[in-house]
């Protein structure tokens, strides 16, 4: 009987889904720009941007954690493109994974459209 | 041991809906909605691959039409034929989750868009006891136009 509840447990805490309820974002392509690809220029600022999904007790799932949620994080008010990024993906998990935060991290430079 | 391997293997249909992205590679992968068990109904389409534009390749003239979002989706049912954990499901899907289906849904928008660049895509996951599911395909990019 305990075999029952572990098998679903796990699999929900591998795949970061919630049981019950899951509406998140996951990013999936983003090609990005290199230096030459946009009007560069040697003092654009670095930015990094940040997205998150969020799930809690393997029940429940939510948030935005996609690409273009982080790149709306990282440009703020500038109105720009982003290039020369680097992508990332950070985990925090606590208490066997009961509160798991999985975020989608963009840093690169920022450059006039 | 072995509870932890099988539940690696039951873990191992999830992560096809919930971050199948595009690598570095040439390889592809389809984001289409999962349909195990009994599989009744079947009629999806999924995104696959999307080379698109960066800056350097919008032409001198074009004219910015600013970021654009587009969003297609798919959806799925599963519903367990018996009241135990490892009953067989019956399954179904359909939907056009296409990235057609999203720049068709942009163009609609935008009737004089030319084309889009600095494109990001991304999948939205919305499950409910996992017995309906629906992955949303969203294009969120640059557009321009042209002139006539």
């Amino acid at each position: 009987m305990r075999k029952l509840f572990v098998f679903p447990l796990f699999a929900v805490m591998l795949s970061g889904c919630g049981i019950l309820y899951t509406d998140i974002k996951v990013p999936r392509g983003y090609r990005t720009s290199s230096p030459s690809e946009v009007k560069s220029a040697p003092d654009d600022p670095t930015a990094t941007g940040k997205a998150c999904n969020r799930s809690a007790l393997f029940l429940v799932a939510w948030g935005d954690g996609s690409y273009a949620a982080a790149v709306r994080d990282a440009l703020g008010t500038r109105d720009g493109i982003m290039y020369d990024v680097r992508a990332d993906m950070k985990v925090n998990a606590y208490v066997l994974g009961l509160y798991t935060k999985v975020c989608t991290v963009v840093s690169g430079r920022v450059a006039k459209p | 041991m072995k509870t932890l391997i099988l539940a690696v293997l039951l873990a191992v249909p999830a992560p096809f809906a919930a971050a199948t992205g595009e690598g570095d590679g040439d390889e592809a992968f389809p984001g289409l909605i999962p349909a195990g068990g009994i599989m009744l109904f079947y009629d999806s389409e999924g995104p696959l691959s999307f080379v698109s534009m960066t800056p350097k390749d919008v032409p001198a003239d074009a004219r910015q039409l600013g970021t654009v979002k587009g969003v297609s989706c798919q959806h799925g049912l599963s519903i367990p034929i018996a009241a135990n954990i490892r009953a067989t499901n019956v399954t179904g899907g359909y939907g056009d989750g296409s990235f057609k289906k999203a720049l068709e849904q942009i163009k609609k928008e935008h009737p004089d868009m030319s084309g889009v660049y600095d494109v990001r895509t991304d999948l939205r996951i919305f499950s409910i006891l996992g017995i309906y599911r629906k992955l949303c395909t969203e294009v969120t990019a640059r557009a321009f136009a042209r002139p006539q």
